[in-house]
Order: C-alpha cells, then structure tokens, then sequence
C-alpha cells in the first residue's frame, strides 16, 4: 500500500466523525454545545486573523522555544543519566518528585521566579517537555547494545566521538519517541501556564471565552489546540523518517520506536 | 549480555524504571548495591537541595514571604498531615485514580488488541488516535464540569481516565503489532490454534509494551487526577492546594504540593516494583536495565 | 463514590419531581468558593436555620465562579454563588439561571494598592503603569477605570495583567506589577508595606454595591418553588446573622479555610445582608456595558428570580 493510500485511509475516521458532529449538533440548543457550524464559523474569524497575532502566534513561540529548551535539556541530563548510573540513582528520586507534581501547582512559583510573560510560560513549558525526553532518552542510552559500545572502543574511538556517533543515534528511537509525548505534555503546559497569569495567549483565550460564556469560541479555541498538536506531531514524524531510516531496529514490523 | 542481542529489545522499554538504579553494562546485580549506594547517596542529594532552598531563602535571594524556607514548609508539613482532611484528600484523588485508571485498563487494553490486530484497522485508527491524544486533557474539563459536575469522585476519574487510556491503547497496539513473525510461524507449524495462539504468543509478546503503557498511563493519570480538584474544586488534594493559596498561607501550599509529590513517587515506586515482579521472565528485564 | 451516586440518584429525583415540603430533609446543595465572603451560607447551617427549615445543606467545594455555572446548569448543585459580572454574562448567553439572594457586597475587603515605599502615590501616577487583576472585563476593572477616568488618567496606557488572586500580593512585593488589586486576606498579610491607591474600587456604583449573588437554575426553581423560598428565607437569616456578628463569620470561615484566627480577627470582612442591592446591579451592569465588558445590558427583571 502507498504512502498515499495509507494517509487516505487514515484520513476516513476523521471526516466520519466530523461529518456526525457536524449533523447531530445542527439543531443543538444546548448553550455548551453550538452547532458545529457556529463553531466553525467562530474558528475561522477568530484565527484568521482577528486573533491570530495577539494569541495563536505568541503561544506558538512559547510553546516551541519550551519544546526546544526541554527537548535539549532532557537528552543532556538523560545521556548522563543513561550513562551514569550512579548519577541516576542520586538524581531519580528528585525528579521522580517534581515529575508528579502537576504543571497548575507549580504556576505561582514560576510567577515568583519570573514574573509574567515569555520566560515564565517558557520555563513552565521547557519543564513539562524535560520529564518524558528525560526519561525516554534515559532509556534509550542505557538499553544501547554493549557490542555496539565495545566494537567503537576497540576502535579507538574518542568518548564524543562514541557519544555522538554510536550512543545518541542508537538512542534515537527512543529519544524521538519521549519527543512524541513531550509535544503533549508541553502543549498542555502551554495551556496552563496561560491559563492563569497572563493577558492574552491561546490558554487564556479558551480559559476567557469559557468563563464568558462564549462556547463557539471555547470549541473553536480546543480545535486549535488540536490542530497545533496533530502538526507538531506530523512534523516530528516526517523528521522521524528522515533520520531514522536507516535504524535497524526500527525500520519494518517493529514501530516500537513509537513506543510512547 | 552479548548473546542476547534482540532487535526489538532496545526499543520495547519506551521507559524504564530509573529510581531503582542497578548498573548493567558492569555485571553488579543488585544485590552487589551497597546500603549507602541505593538510599544514602540519594538521600544526601536530596538533603542539598533542600539545603540550598534554605539558604536561597534565608538570605533573600527567593523572597521568603512567597517562598517560605524548607523549614517553614518542614513545620507546616507535619502540622499538616496530623489532619484527617487531608488524609481524606488523598483517599479521594486516590479513589479516583484508582476508578480512572481501572476504566482505562478494562477499555483501553481490548481496544488496543483489536486495533492492533489487522492493518487495515490500524491504519484506519492510528492518525486518529495520534491526534486526539495530542489535545490536552485539561482543554477537555470545562465540557466535564458540565457534564459530570465537581462535586463528586467522577471528574477526577474521568479526566485521569482521559489522560491513561491513550498510552494504554497505543502501546498495545504496537505490542501486537510488534510481534516476531519468526515465533508467530513457530506456532502456527505446531498446529496451535488462533485462541492459542493468541494467548500463548501474541498476549505475552505484548505484554512488556502493555505493562510500558499501563506505567505511562498511572502515571499520567495520577497528574490529570490533581490537576482535575486543582482546576475544578471539588474533593480531592488539589483542591486543598488551592484552599491553602487562596488563604494566603504559602507554606502550607508548598507543603501539600510536597504531599502531592510524595505520594506520585510511592506510586511510581510500586508500579515499578509491580513491573518487575511480573515480567521478571521477559528479556527486557533479565537484562538488568531495571 | 457509591454515596455520591446515591444521593446524585436522591436528589436528582428531587429536582424532577414537584415538592410537597412535607419530607423530614430536603437535600440541598450549594456550591462556592472557600472565600470569606461566601461565609453566610455557612454561619446559617452553624446556627441551625438550614435544619429548621427542613434542608440538609450541603456546601461543596469549587474554585472559579464560571465552573459553578456549569455545576448549576448540570444540576450537580441546586445553589451557587457567582460574582455580578459572570452571572450578567451567563443571562446574556441566554443559560437559563436567575439571582435569588445576595452573596456577599463590598465593604473595603478588595482594593487597588501598590507598594508603601513606590512612587506610585496617587490615582494619577498609575498613569503608564503595570496592574494586575484577579479576573479581566469584571466589575472590578470597571470600577477602577471609571475612577481612573475621571482622575484624568489615559487608561490606554495602563497594562492590565491576569494574575491568579492569591498570586497577587506575590506578584506586587515582587514587582512583576506596579498596582494589583488585592484581597483579603492578602491586605492583612501585607502589613504596611502596601498602600490603597484606590480603597474602594466599587465606588461607581454605588454604596456598598453587591459583587457576588447567588444563582439557581431557572427551571429548577420555577418547579421548586417553595424548597426555594424556604431555603432564602434560612439563607437570608444566617446573612442577617453574619452582618452583626462577626465572631461568628471567623468561626465560620476557620471551619472551610486555612487563614489563621489572628488573620481572620484583624481581617476586613465583606458585607453581609439580605438586600439584593438591585440598584448597585444596574449601576455595575451599566459600568461593565458603558466598557464594552458585557455586550448588551441586563435588565434587573431579567436578572432576578421572581418566585
């Protein structure tokens, strides 16, 4: 089967399920839930482009420079975590901790720490985007094939050169992998941290329209949400075919590189 | 260690459990980790940290009034926990996590096989499902309030439900996808029927990559059920985190988000002992990753 | 849980079915805010009123007013209690609630400051300033821009920033804003070190104008009618009694929050009555639509539940 006709396929379930929104909700009285025209109509005069400066695009910016900040950030400390074990055992049951603390609860430290505005939503998202690509890329180092390891070192290869030429690409799976999942988790960190301590921004809009009661905007604000995420998620798996085609373990049957 | 040489095998544990430490390129088993090495040194890092926030504190680098000294949180922390309602703030974003998840294992693991079974319908189903896990479960709790209210267990339940069926779903049907056609053959030349084949090859095969996904799923799910009485009130211990705050008593806020973060590690920790006692046979883990 | 099912079963039956009155207790829920100025409700349940009455009330938890309304319009609570400008905006969005009593009016309990030791002296140096709001398009920024007006200040150089309340006071000692608007208990908590640029932000409408009423679900009090006269009537007592003793509104607000006694003691209390303050409602409605917070007025007929 192409390429092509796959992405058909894939493209049925959607189009079926918006179609059966779009007709059940047509005669909806209900305030919380418009007709799924009004919301579309809401969607397309709010992002094109009434809205678009002021909120879509400076959440994007957050929301990638937490993702970038995060995503290095996490394979730094989770390559030495992978290669250390001593420093994983004395560094876990600190990040375990933070790991479980939801992103709400940490909001007014980061007010504290940094005010409102770029840095605290960035570090607020740098920070959920860190634990998966921690824990993932920890992974990945350790469970790289010690062959691998012994044949480069009877090579006489260099540490960085090991590093980066035989651990981080045999990493690679499971590094992007923990990517797939950080794009979730920082796009709700992006939510939250607009949520409350801000003025403008994508959370704040779908948290303002709520609490005004202006539903289509609500709904036509969580589509976006949807939106950005399913093409941040294409965008990471076409970078996922490009680098990783070659991987052994990770082309054919086993799409256990997506494995989270 | 170098005979087992499993093409799956890297990839398989998308995570693995870190806090148990143990060494696996030297040979130490676990047993050859001293006292100090597993809980001594751990415990002296942590015992920096907070000494540092201390110091940080003390001296007006962090404003203390917002950011009270760990001592300060320390002394409301065990005032703190002497109260019974808190006790039952914890019991309540237990419960239901507990529900949530116990719901998102009986939906999401029979979806996840048949799902994964065929190609067409994992073709049909995955860019959808990649999709909608993509939208933060909290972008969902205002439709929840109206439907389920806050003022019970079912929002909670539900929003962790949310959160832990998509792991769950999507590594089972990796895990069934994931099978080795070799042993799959095996089977099939050994006259085993479908049943029996299912459930003596394929069922285990997956079964490290169910165990990942239920392990991604509690511990999401035990986030979203916080976030849920955080965000919407009701009885859980985030809603105490916000009564704390909105009572001006910053260390008693801190002190509960400890709370909250000491009982995600005691879940975390049991979940991993859980995993390794029940899969203790699978390759991944014989080969002392945990 | 199997209790919650139960008594959702309870009085979900209750809520379908017309009130003879005659049952032992009717189970009533009222939703709100761990705020003190929600404290009248519980001072009444303290003293008995609700009992007497024949309801047993149950005062549940919730953290912001527009996730009341949905409560409400889901029929998890029977009551709820939400500022004016919320519920302005539910009726204009057509959700079918009415207001049925008064919550709580302002009496200095929330005020504009800034810090004792900034330049910020006057009305008239928030001119270009930075000023954080517990909540955007509200009565609150009506009010202070209404006085910044008229004070000559161009609002249009103002910032106003969305902080979470309880962050405030934070956010003001730390200088992430230049004015907040703070609440109690975060006026006590600062001791000197904030000073009231605008001590009574509600000024414009009115005397002691009424921030937060509490609301009911139309049709549910139109098919219940008499649970709901009885229920005002035990409410609006325990708000008479609230208004003249206020040891008994710390006892009450020590039971549901974390603020300590001596906090509570020195503590400005919002004002409590029966008077639904119909008058300071269109003034604040005014205020708000005159801004373009609300997109159309709302009638005082429209607003309030006629039994």
């Amino acid at each position: 089967m192409t390429r092509l006709g796959q992405a058909g396929i894939g493209i049925v379930v959607p189009v079926v399920f918006f179609s059966l929104w779009w007709v059940l909700s047509e005669g909806s009285t209900s305030p919380y839930f418009p007709p799924l025209r009004r919301t579309l109509a809401a969607f397309l005069e709010i992002w094109f482009f009434s809205r678009f400066f002021t909120d879509l695009l400076p959440s994007v910016g957050h929301f990638l420079s937490g993702l970038a900040i995060g995503v290095v950030a996490g394979v730094v400390v989770g390559t030495l975590m992978g290669l250390l074990p001593r420093f994983s055992r004395d560094v876990s049951p600190m990040t375990e901790f933070v790991r479980a603390i939801p992103t709400a609860a940490l909001v007014p430290l980061g007010l504290i720490l940094f005010g409102t505005g770029f840095v605290m939503e960035t570090f607020l998202i740098s920070l959920a985007v860190f634990f998966p690509i921690l824990v993932s890329t920890t992974a990945g180092v350790r469970g790289v094939d010690p062959v691998y390891l012994e044949v480069a070192r009877s090579y006489g290869l260099s540490f960085a050169d090991r590093l980066w030429h035989v651990i981080i690409p045999a990493a690679a799976p499971q590094i992007l992998a923990g990517c797939r999942v950080a794009i979730a988790f920082g796009l709700a960190a992006t939510v939250i941290a607009n949520m409350v301590a801000s003025g403008s921004g994508l959370g704040f809009f779908i948290v303002d329209a709520q609490t005004s009661f202006r539903l289509p905007d609500m709904w036509a604000g969580l589509i976006m949400i949807g939106l950005l995420g399913y093409l941040a998620n294409t965008a990471f798996v076409l970078v996922e075919h490009r680098l990783l085609g070659w991987h052994r373990g990770w082309r054919g049957a086993t799409q256990a590189a997506r494995a989270a | 260690m170098g005979s087992d040489v499993p093409v799956h095998g890297s990839s398989q544990k998308a995570e693995a459990p870190l806090v148990t430490g143990g060494t696996q390129r030297i040979s130490r088993s676990r047993a050859g980790l001293t006292w100090w090495q597993r809980f001594g040194e751990p415990a002296l890092v942590v015992l920096c940290v907070i000494g540092g926030w201390e110091l940080l504190t003390r001296t007006g680098v962090l404003p203390a009034q917002d950011l009270p000294p760990a001592t300060v949180i320390g002394a409301a922390f065990i005032g703190d926990i002497q109260q019974l309602r808190v006790w039952e703030a914890l019991g309540a974003t237990l419960a239901s996590w507990a529900i949530g998840l116990a719901a998102s294992i009986i939906v999401g693991i029979p979806a996840g096989l048949l799902l994964g079974s065929s190609r067409l319908s994992y073709l049909l189903f995955q860019p959808s499902l990649e999709f909608i896990r993509t939208i933060p479960s909290i972008a969902a709790l205002p439709l929840l309030i109206l439907l389920l209210g806050t003022r019970g267990l079912e929002l909670a339940a539900a929003m962790t439900f949310l959160g832990a069926v998509w792991p769950i779903v999507i590594q089972t049907m990796y895990g069934v996808r994931d099978l080795d056609p070799t042993t799959m053959d095996a089977g099939r030349a050994y006259g085993l029927s479908r049943l029996q084949l299912f459930t003596r090859i394929v069922l285990p095969s997956a079964l490290p990559y169910i165990a990942t996904g239920l392990r991604l799923g509690a511990v999401v799910g035990l986030l979203l059920s916080v976030a849920a009485s955080l965000i919407a009130g009701g009885k859980g211990i985030g809603f105490l985190i916000v009564n704390a705050s909105f009572s001006g008593v910053p260390e008693l806020v801190y002190a509960r988000i400890v709370l909250t973060g000491i009982m995600g590690l005691g879940v975390t920790l049991t979940l991993v002992a859980i995993e390794s006692r029940l899969l203790f046979w699978h390759a991944s883990h014989r080969r002392a990753v945990t | 849980m199997k209790t919650s099912w139960l008594a959702g079963i309870a009085f979900a039956l209750l809520s379908v079915s017309p009130n003879s009155g005659a049952s032992a207790a009717d189970a009533v829920v009222f939703g709100t805010v761990p705020i003190a100025g929600t404290a009248a409700a519980r001072v009444g349940k303290d003293a008995g009123y609700f009992e007497k009455a024949g309801i047993g009330l149950e005062i549940a938890n919730a953290v912001q007013f527009a996730n009341i309304v949905a409560d409400i319009m889901a029929g998890t609570y029977n009551f709820g209690t939400v500022s004016v400008g919320t519920a302005a905006q539910a009726i204009i969005e057509g959700l079918p609630i009415k207001i049925v009593a008064n919550t709580y009016h302002s009496a200095g309990e929330q005020r504009l400051m800034a810090l004792s030791s900034g330049p910020i002296k006057t009305i008239a140096d928030l001119k270009g300033k930075r000023i954080g709001l517990g909540g955007l398009n509200n009565n609150f920024q009506a009010g202070i821009i209404a006085q910044m007006k008229e004070a000559g200040v161009d609002t249009s150089t103002v910032t106003f920033t969305l902080i979470s309340p309880p962050d405030l006071p934070a956010s003001l000692r730390n200088g992430v804003v230049e004015a907040a608007q703070i609440n109690e208990p975060g006026i006590v908590g600062a001791g000197d070190k904030f000073k009231a640029v605008i001590p009574e932000p509600f000024k414009p409408f009115g005397e002691n104008p009424c921030n937060n009423y509490v609301i009911v679900r139309t049709n549910w009090a139109d098919r219940n009618k008499e649970l709901v006269k009885r229920f005002l009537t035990a409410y609006n007592r325990g708000a008479e009694l609230a208004a003249t003793d206020k040891s008994l509104v710390v006892k009450a607000v020590m039971s549901f929050s974390e603020i300590p006694k001596e906090t509570l003691e020195k503590m400005t209390m919002p004002g409590f009555g029966s008077d639904l303050r119909k008058e300071s409602f269109k003034a604040t409605v005014q205020g708000m639509y005159d801004l373009r917070f609300l997109k159309r007025i709302v009638t005082v007929d429209e607003a309030f539940w006629a039994p």
